[in-house]
C-alpha cells in the first residue's frame, strides 16, 4: 500500500512538471465583421464561446451605408478593417460574391470533411444565386412556407385533404369547394392568407410563386400585359367573383405616416390558427406555434403551392445572416473552422432544442425527432437571392401603381371592362406613372437639400 | 460583539438579529462545528505535507527502477471517460424554475445545451412560487425534479427533511474549490443550511449608497468613506441644505424617482431589519427607538429640503425609462447621495446614454443603523437558491448543470447580458465587478440577511410594514408641516398595528 502511495506521489510530482501548459502559444484571435453586433451576440455568441473558448473574438460592425457600397468602397473597407469572417445579410452577400471579394466555400468543404450533400438543396440553390453560381457563403438557418390545412374542417365537409405539389389554381379550386358549400359557417374561409386585403395582393403571391414580374427592376419596363399576368388575373378574378376566395382588411393604427398593428389586429390575421380557415399558406413558424399550443383542431401540412411551370419550386424562401470568408481574410482556416462548426451535427442538435429555426442541414427533422418538418426540405425556392440594391424602380412608383391596379380590377369585377382591357390600361398608365416617378426621383437627387 | 452592545436589536421581532430564525443554541453549535472543522483542516496540513515529502524522497531512492515503467504505463492513452451527460443519448432534466421555461432557456438552458447537445429540459408546471414551506415540501416529494429553485428561508427545513442533496460532497468529489463562490453568499447559504451547503445562488443583491463626487467637490464638503451610519449619512446630507445649481435645488440625499417620505423611511427600516412587532405577536414595535430615530431624521430632511422630495413617478402610469431618469435628482446631477439597490448601475448607465448624465460617482456600502451595527455589516438578499433534490433520478447530470450555472464562463456571459447584477462567481476575463466593487468589499451580516429574509416571508411583518407606509403617506403633509409630531404619529401607528395583529390572529385561529 505504502509502496503504491509513494509511487503515486512521485509520479504526480514528475507529471505535473511534464504537463505544464506552454505559455508560448499565441491566443487565437478572429475578427468578425457583422451588420449588427446584436444579431451576433444574441444568436451566435454562445456557440462561439462554447466551441472556441480560447478564441479572442472581436466584432466590427459594418457601416450603415454599406448597403449602398460600390465595389471600390467594399474593397477599401475590407482592406482597412481586415475582417477574417463576415456575417451579413443576403444583399451584401450577393454583391460581395458578384464582385469577387469572397472565398469559394465549396473548396473549403472539399478539403474538409463537410458533406454538402447533407444540406437542404434549397439553401445551396439560393446561396449559389450569384453570377458565378458558386457557394461563397453559408447560413445555418432558413425559413420557408408550406400549405397548412385543417383536417377537422375537411372531414366535416367530406372534402379530401390537399396533396403535395398543388398549384395555386388547384388550391383555389379546393378553397372554392368550401366556399360554395352551404355548411361552411359565415365566419369560415376555404383559404385564408395573411395580409391579403385586395385581389392584387393574392395575384402578387401567385406571380411570386410562378416567377412572373410586372416590372423589370433594372430598366423599369412594365411587363404586366403579358400571358403570365393574363392567366393570374383571370384565375384570381374568377375566384373572387365566384366567392371562392375572400380578402380581409385588418385595420392598423396609423401614426406619423406609419401603420402599426397591435396584438388585436394581428390576432385577426390568425384565422387558420383559430380554426376558421380550411387552408392557409404560411411560414414554418406557424408549425412551431401549432405544435407549441393546443389549437383545438387536427391539422396537416403539404408542400406548395408549387410553380405551375416547375413543380420543384414552391414557397417563399429566406436564410438568416450569411457567414462568408473575405478573400483577404488572414485566418481563412479558422474562419472556416467556425463555419464548419455552425453547420455541424453538434451545433444542429443543440440548436433544434434552443430556438427551433429550421436548420440548413437536412438532418433537422431527425434531430428534432419530428418528421412533420420534412415538408420544408422538399422544394427549391420560388424566389432568388435578392439584390434590392440594384433596383432602378423608384419607391414612389408603387403606391399609385397599386391604386391603379385596384381600380382596374374593380372595374372588371363590376363588368365594366374585361381582363384584356384592364391589363392594357394598367400597362399604358403604369408606364406613365413610371416616367413620372423616375422624373421625381431624378429631381430629388439633383436637389438633395430639399 | 456583545449582544448588549446591539441596543437596537431589542426593537426587533421575536427573533433577534443574529439568530436568522434559529435558536441561539443551534447557531452556536453550527458556528462551533464550522470553526472546529476549519481548525482541524489547518492542523492536518503541516504533518501531511511533511509525510508526503518524506515518502516521495524515499520512493525515488527505493523504487527508482519501477518509477520509469509506471510513468510509461501512465503515458498510455487512458480509456475514454464516459461523460456525465451523454453525447449520443438524450438526457432530460426536470427543472423547477420560478420564471418559466423561456427565462430558464435564455439564462441557463441554451448555453448548457450548446455544450451538451443531447441535454433537454422538461419543466415542472406546479412550481409553488410564493408557496409555503409545506407547498415546497409536497412539490419536491411529488414531482421529483432534478434541479429546483427554492427560497433560501426554506433551506434548513427542506434539507432536514432529507429532501436536498448536500453539495459539499459533490464539490469535494469534483475538486471544486468553494472559494470560487463569493464568501458572504456561501456563508449565508451555509448558515441557512445549518452548516452545510444544500444549495447555491448564482447572484445576490444589496443596497448601496451612491454619491456624486463632483457635487461634494463643488460644495467643498469632504467625500464620505468607509461605512457610514444613517445618522452620519443624514448629517452629511444636511450639509447640502439650501444648495442650488443653475437655479435648481441640490439635495444631500434622494431616493430616485420614488421620492415619498413614507415609502423611503419604511424601505430603509426594512433594509435594516427593524422589527414591526414583539415576540408575543400582540405588541407593535413600530414606535421603537430605532424606528422613531429613522422617521425623525427623514421628516427633518424632507422638511428642510436636504432630502429630495420633488414630484416623482405617478402610481399606475407607465413611463419610458428616459422620463424616469429625468425624475431622479441623482441622475440629473442634483443630489449628492442616493440610497439604491445594487442594480441601480443600469440606471446610471441608461442616464448616461439617454440624458447625458456623466458626473463622476462612487459607491459605499449601505449605511448601518448605528455604531454597533456598523461593524457587523449590512444585509444581502439571496431570495432563491438552486438545489438538487435528493430524489433526483439524475443527480450527476443535475450537478453538471448546476456547476455550469455557477461557472466563471456563465458569469461572464451573464455579465455581458445583464451587467448590473451581483454574481456569486467571478468571471475569468470580464471585469465583472468594476464600479460595483464596493458591493464585493462590503461586510455582510449573515444573521441580519437571514432574519430579513424571514421578515419578508412573514405576512404579519409585511402587513404592519404596509400599514406604516400607508399611514405615513396619508399623514405626510401633517408630519412635514409639524402639525403632527413623529412620536404621536408612531403611537397612533402602534394602535393601528396592534389592531391589525389582533385581526390576523383571529383570522389564523378561524382557519381550519
Amino acid at each position: 500500500m505504502t509502496r503504491r502511495l509513494c509511487l503515486f506521489l512521485l509520479a504526480v510530482c514528475l507529471l505535473s512538471g511534464c504537463t505544464k501548459k506552454s505559455s508560448d502559444e499565441e491566443p487565437i484571435s478572429l475578427r468578425i465583421a457583422t451588420l449588427d453586433a446584436y444579431t451576433f451576440e444574441s444568436t451566435y455568441r454562445d456557440y462561439f464561446d462554447a466551441a472556441f473558448p480560447d478564441w479572442n473574438v472581436s466584432l466590427i460592425e459594418l457601416p450603415e451605408e454599406s448597403g449602398s457600397f460600390e465595389e471600390s468602397q467594399w474593397q477599401d473597407w475590407l482592406d482597412t478593417e481586415k475582417p477574417d469572417l463576415l456575417l451579413t445579410n443576403v444583399f451584401d452577400y450577393h454583391q460581395l460574391a458578384d464582385i469577387g471579394l469572397l472565398r469559394d466555400l465549396e473548396e473549403f468543404a472539399g478539403r474538409s470533411d463537410m458533406d454538402l450533400g447533407r444540406f437542404n438543396p434549397a439553401v445551396l440553390d439560393y446561396l449559389k444565386g450569384n453570377e458565378q453560381g458558386r457557394l461563397f457563403g453559408l447560413s445555418p438557418f432558413f425559413s420557408t412556407s408550406a400549405l397548412y390545412y385543417n383536417k377537422d374542417l375537411f372531414d366535416r365537409l367530406g372534402i379530401p385533404y390537399p396533396e403535395d405539389d398543388m398549384t395555386w389554381a388547384d388550391t383555389l379550386n379546393l378553397a372554392g369547394r368550401f366556399m360554395n358549400d352551404s355548411r361552411l359557417g359565415d365566419n369560415e374561409f376555404g383559404l385564408h392568407v395573411k395580409w391579403v386585403s385586395t385581389p392584387f395582393d393574392l395575384m402578387n403571391k401567385i406571380a411570386y410563386t410562378d416567377g412572373v414580374d410586372y416590372v423589370n427592376s433594372q430598366t423599369g419596363a412594365l411587363t404586366i400585359d403579358t400571358d403570365g399576368w393574363r392567366n393570374i388575373f383571370g384565375e384570381v378574378i374568377d375566384a373572387y367573383r365566384n366567392g371562392t376566395f375572400r380578402t380581409q382588411t385588418v385595420e392598423g393604427d396609423s401614426r406619423d405616416g406609419t401603420t402599426y398593428y397591435g396584438p388585436e389586429a394581428l390576432a385577426q390575421t390568425e384565422l387558420f390558427a383559430q380554426g376558421l380557415a380550411a387552408m392557409t399558406v404560411d411560414g414554418d413558424s406557424l408549425m412551431r406555434n401549432l405544435k407549441a399550443g393546443e389549437p383545438g383542431f387536427r391539422w396537416g401540412v403539404a408542400t406548395g403551392p408549387v410553380r405551375a411551370s416547375d413543380p420543384s419550386r414552391a414557397g417563399w424562401f429566406g436564410t438568416g445572416y450569411v457567414f462568408a470568408i473575405p478573400i483577404d481574410s488572414s485566418k481563412p482556416e479558422r474562419a472556416w473552422e467556425s463555419i464548419a462548426y455552425l453547420h455541424s451535427e453538434r451545433m444542429g442538435r443543440a440548436s433544434v432544442a434552443i430556438n427551433g429555426d429550421l436548420l440548413a442541414l437536412q438532418d433537422d427533422p431527425v434531430w428534432r425527432s419530428d418528421e412533420d418538418y420534412r415538408v420544408f426540405y422538399r422544394k427549391l425556392p420560388e424566389n432568388e437571392l435578392p439584390a434590392y440594391a440594384e433596383s432602378k424602380v423608384p419607391i414612389s412608383f408603387y403606391e399609385p401603381f397599386n391604386r391603379l391596379v385596384d381600380r382596374r380590377i374593380g372595374e372588371v369585377l363590376q363588368g365594366k371592362s374585361t381582363v384584356e382591357e384592364a391589363l392594357a390600361s394598367i400597362q399604358r398608365e403604369g408606364e406613365e406613372l413610371m416616367v413620372k416617378a423616375k422624373l421625381e426621383s431624378e429631381q430629388a437627387a439633383a436637389s438633395p437639400s430639399q | 460583539m456583545k449582544r448588549a452592545e446591539r441596543d437596537w436589536e431589542s426593537h426587533l421581532t421575536e427573533t433577534p438579529l443574529g439568530t436568522g430564525g434559529f435558536s441561539m443554541g443551534t447557531i452556536r453549535k453550527v458556528k462551533e462545528r464550522i470553526a472546529v472543522q476549519e481548525r482541524r483542516k489547518k492542523k492536518k496540513i503541516v504533518p501531511l505535507a511533511a509525510a508526503a515529502l518524506v515518502a516521495v524522497i524515499l520512493a525515488a531512492v527505493v523504487f527508482r527502477s519501477e518509477i520509469g515503467s509506471t510513468l510509461a504505463s501512465w503515458n498510455k492513452p487512458e480509456p475514454e471517460k464516459k461523460p456525465v451527460i451523454s453525447e449520443t443519448e438524450t438526457t432530460t432534466l426536470k427543472i423547477g424554475y420560478l420564471s418559466g421555461a423561456d427565462d430558464f432557456m435564455r439564462k441557463y438552458g441554451s448555453p448548457f445545451v450548446i455544450r451538451h447537445p443531447m441535454a433537454r429540459f422538461s419543466y415542472s408546471a406546479n412550481v409553488p412560487k410564493m408557496g409555503s414551506l409545506e407547498d415546497y415540501r409536497e412539490w419536491i416529494e411529488n414531482e421529483e425534479p432534478d434541479l429546483v429553485q427554492i427560497p433560501l428561508g426554506y433551506l434548513d427545513e427542506l434539507s432536514s427533511a432529507g429532501l436536498l442533496t448536500d453539495l459539499d460532497a459533490l464539490l469535494l468529489r469534483d475538486g471544486i474549490d468553494e472559494q470560487n463562490f463569493y464568501e458572504p453568499v456561501r456563508r449565508t447559504i451555509r448558515e441557512a443550511g445549518a452548516g452545510k451547503l444544500y444549495g447555491m445562488a448564482d447572484k445576490f443583491s444589496a443596497y448601496g449608497l451612491y454619491y456624486n463626487r463632483e457635487l461634494f467637490a463643488e460644495f467643498g464638503i469632504p467625500e464620505p468613506s468607509g461605512s457610514l451610519t444613517w445618522e452620519e449619512t443624514m448629517g452629511l446630507a444636511a450639509r447640502f441644505a439650501g444648495s442650488e445649481k443653475n437655479g435648481d435645488p441640490v439635495y444631500g440625499l434622494s431616493f430616485g424617482y420614488r421620492p415619498g417620505l413614507s415609502l423611503n423611511a419604511v424601505t430603509v427600516g426594512q433594509s435594516l431589519g427593524l422589527g414591526t412587532y414583539a415576540p408575543d405577536g400582540l405588541r407593535s414595535t413600530l414606535s421603537s427607538k430605532a424606528w422613531t430615530g429613522l422617521w425623525s431624521s427623514f421628516v427633518q430632511g424632507y422638511r428642510d429640503g436636504w432630502i429630495g422630495g420633488e414630484q416623482g413617478m405617478e402610481q399606475g402610469k407607465s413611463y419610458p425609462m428616459k422620463e424616469l431618469y429625468k425624475l431622479d435628482p441623482f441622475l440629473n446631477g442634483r443630489s449628492a447621495m442616493t440610497f439604491q439597490p445594487s442594480d441601480y448601475g443600469s440606471n446610471l448607465a441608461g442616464a448616461r446614454e439617454m440624458i447625458g448624465f456623466d458626473d463622476e460617482w462612487a459607491l459605499l456600502p449601505a449605511p448601518a443603523l448605528d455604531e454597533s451595527a456598523r461593524s457587523g455589516g449590512q444585509a444581502m438578499e439571496i431570495g432563491y437558491v438552486f438545489a438538487i433534490p435528493s430524489r433526483s433520478s439524475q443527480p450527476d447530470a443535475a450537478w453538471e448543470l448546476l456547476k455550469y450555472i455557477l461557472s466563471p464562463e456563465q458569469t461572464e456571459r451573464q455579465t455581458r447580458t445583464v451587467p448590473y447584477t451581483l454574481y456569486t462567481v467571478k468571471a475569468e476575463t470580464v471585469d465583472a465587478f468594476g464600479p460595483q466593487d464596493a458591493y464585493y468589499e462590503a461586510r455582510y451580516d449573515t444573521s441580519l440577511s437571514l432574519s430579513s429574509l424571514k421578515q419578508k416571508a412573514d405576512p404579519a411583518y409585511q402587513a404592519l410594514l404596509n400599514l406604516a407606509y400607508k399611514s405615513g403617506q396619508e399623514r405626510e403633509r401633517d408630519l412635514l408641516n409639524g402639525s403632527l409630531g413623529v412620536e404621536p404619529f408612531l403611537k397612533q401607528l402602534d394602535n393601528e398595528a396592534e389592531e391589525t395583529l389582533r385581526t390576523l390572529a383571529a383570522e389564523k385561529e378561524a382557519r381550519p
